[in-house]
């Protein structure tokens, strides 16, 4: 039996093998199964009837991206060995994330603060355009890497939440 | 006669592949970060004309007339954006004894005007918005004369075009601080800071006229386009002929197009804009003095190749055609495919290309300049390319963008091609009922709708990779028969079994 957490686009999954059966967030699903189609990350998965071409591309250790109709998504994968400590290097959904280059131009919160999702939480500025950056969750914020006038990396995290 | 290309992306692309058709020797400029890029390869000859930044590159006239005359180039064609529309490039083309395949430099610069391009369509007779013929570089001046205007107002840039540089005012208290603001715009988009007032028109369409003229007194009109579904003025689903006119207003405004298309004794291509309100009023509101991106929707629905018109009457100076030729066939709609995130408020995406499947099919077409590879810098504009369909009727062509959005896969980047499905299918455009505000209200609903199960999909489809690579490491992902040289043959016939 194996356990995995997928997190994409800030939505967390878990998902286990064992001997005949294939569970998602508990739930028993119709066998699945994946083939390789050209050796360059483009893959079909089968399953409860039906077809989808999916490309899996491999960013660094954990992360992936992954294509699926006109959808691009990202996507972070951990082996759960059932130890909560081997959680380490998966970026859960409590972090938030640059979407691309840009400067940080304004945060509204401070570490401790309680915020809800869909609460702004920084504004970004890129190609002089504005960007309000909302929280996917509830939480407390926990730790701020960043400060307004900075420069931030796509993927750079730039807030942590715990979210209890 | 050898084409300098003054442009990049998909419009470049779509003009070399012209010039090649009509046996016409084509020379690409690129800059720095092109090197690679698709018009960079597949012009006969390219030449670098500057760094990435577009106004060292591609807006960099001195390096682009070098570049036409060091090459040999007998005319250049500047695409949509960049320098298309800047009169002094013109003329700097004409200087050097080249053709400017485009309208002439005064034209140019009459359109490029609002306000003169107000004042020409008007004496030409065509319905104009009531409005201040003032430009307005001071708001208190403002103040005193849009006391007697009805709001709300749009405040618009005077050099201003595209959508860009306009904005709205709902009282006369915020119309003070909206038209510094625009001002400020205006002077940091357009260098030129003065602005002018006129009434909004609430529920209205964006209808277009493609003419074509040959700066010799003809004039012909090759039907209209619909452009309603905008996000902040910029369009993002375009098609011919527009639906729900009747045969009266459709021939009234192709009348008033005509008019204004005799009036400036018109060369080559230009688009007519126009707003109809709900009560079958229309008003005159820009010409483009140039191709558009949303070209290809009139070329599937009159079957004919505007860019080749437009090279044609730049070599022979006469038209292929009369207005006699001209015919309305069935239905096309294009979707502009960009690199963005919906989900954040539709700011561009980066990245590289990582794997490309652009549909095809019966009535498909992709003008893209997409390659696997490519790197999608913040240099540019972020439109990766178009998606353009034909049908028989407008019904048929929604069922083929569907089917062909299902097709489009792009990785590397995020694109709005998700969301763009979710217009497709929405109750309002299948009726074609929307109007240019249809996208502003509809947006968060469908950006939701966008998002589906995708999730669930790609996380399922990870974790059995994940799983296959680490339970059986030999067996996947490479069956020995990838790992022979690459055999056409072998390759489908694994496809069709695994499929």
């Amino acid at each position: 039996m194996a356990k995995y957490k997928v997190v994409v686009e800030q939505e967390e999954f878990l998902i286990e093998f064992s001997e005949n059966r294939v569970q998602v967030n508990g739930e028993v699903i119709e066998q699945p199964s994946l083939a390789s189609l050209n050796g360059n990350g483009l893959y079909l998965l089968q399953q409860g009837g039906e077809k989808q071409e999916v490309h899996i591309q491999h960013q660094q250790r954990s992360a992936y991206q992954i294509t699926i109709g006109g959808h691009h998504l990202t996507a972070e994968i951990e082996r759960d060995r059932g130890n909560r400590r081997a959680t380490g290097s998966l970026r859960t959904a409590g972090e938030i994330t640059a979407p691309m280059p840009a400067v940080m131009v304004d945060l509204l919160v401070i570490e401790g603060d309680a915020i809800q999702a869909g609460q702004t939480v920084l504004v970004l500025e890129a190609m002089k355009m504005q960007m309000k950056i909302s929280s996917p969750v509830d939480g407390i914020v926990n730790r701020i890497l960043k400060t307004p006038g900075q420069r931030v990396e796509k993927g750079e995290v730039l807030l942590k939440i715990d979210m209890g | 006669m050898k084409i300098l290309v003054a442009n990049r992306g998909e419009i470049a692309v779509r003009i070399i592949r012209a010039c090649r058709e009509l046996g016409l020797p084509s020379v690409a400029i690129y800059s720095e970060a092109d090197r690679s890029a698709r018009h960079t390869r597949l012009a006969d000859e390219s030449v670098c004309v500057g760094p990435a930044k577009a106004s060292d590159s591609y807006m960099n006239i001195p390096a682009i007339i070098k570049a036409a005359r060091t090459s040999g180039a007998d005319a250049v064609h500047p695409g949509y954006g960049f320098l298309s529309e800047n009169e002094a490039f013109a003329r700097a083309v004409e200087a050097a004894g080249l053709a400017f395949i485009g309208p002439r430099p005064e034209t140019i610069y009459r359109m490029g005007n609002k306000l003169i391009a107000r004042q020409v369509a008007e004496d030409a007779g065509l319905p104009v918005l009531k409005s201040l013929n003032l430009e307005l570089t001071q708001a208190e001046h403002a103040l005193a004369v849009c006391r007697e205007m009805k709001f709300p107002l749009l405040v618009k840039a005077v050099s201003g075009g595209g959508g860009r540089g306009i904005r709205e005012a709902h009282s006369l208290a915020e119309l003070e601080q909206v038209i510094c603001a625009a001002s400020e715009e205006a002077a940091a988009v357009f260098g030129n800071h003065s602005v002018y007032v006129e009434p909004l028109v609430r529920s209205a369409r964006h209808i277009e006229v493609q003419i074509l003229g040959d700066g010799n007194g003809t004039v012909l009109v090759l039907g209209e386009r619909e452009c309603s579904i905008q996000r902040r003025r910029q369009k993002l689903v375009e098609e011919a002929p527009a639906p729900g006119l009747s045969d009266e207003l459709r021939s009234a405004i192709h009348h008033a197009a005509w008019q204004l298309g005799m009036a400036l004794n018109y060369r080559s291509l230009g688009t007519v804009e126009f707003l109809l309100d709900p009560s079958g009023n229309f008003f005159f509101i820009e010409v483009n003095p140039r191709i558009q991106v949303e070209h290809p929707v009139t070329e599937m629905v009159t079957g004919i190749d505007l860019v080749a018109a437009q090279l044609r009457l730049a070599q022979s100076g006469t038209l292929a055609y009369q207005q006699a030729d001209v015919h309305i066939n069935g239905s096309a709609i294009e979707v502009r495919v960009i690199a963005e995130v919906p989900e954040l408020g539709f700011i561009p995406d980066t990245g590289t290309i990582t794997e490309l499947a652009e549909p095809q099919g019966p009535g498909v077409r992709v003008d893209s300049a997409m390659f696997v590879g490519m790197e999608v810098t913040s240099d540019y504009d972020s439109l990766l390319g178009k998606l353009i369909v034909w049908g028989e009727t407008r019904a048929a062509a929604v069922r083929r963008i569907k089917g062909a959005l299902r097709e489009f896969r792009i990785s590397g980047v995020k694109t709005d091609l998700p969301f763009l499905a979710q217009i497709i299918q929405s109750d309002c455009f299948l009726d074609a009922d929307f109007d240019t505000t249809y996208l502003d209200q509809a947006q968060p609903a469908l950006i939701e709708a966008a998002r589906g199960s995708h999730n669930r999909t790609a996380a399922l489809a990870l974790a059995l990779l994940i799983h296959q690579q680490q339970t059986i490491p030999q067996a996947q992902p490479a069956p020995a028969v990838f790992q022979q040289a690459v055999n056409p043959w072998r390759m489908a016939a694994l496809q069709e079994q695994v499929l």
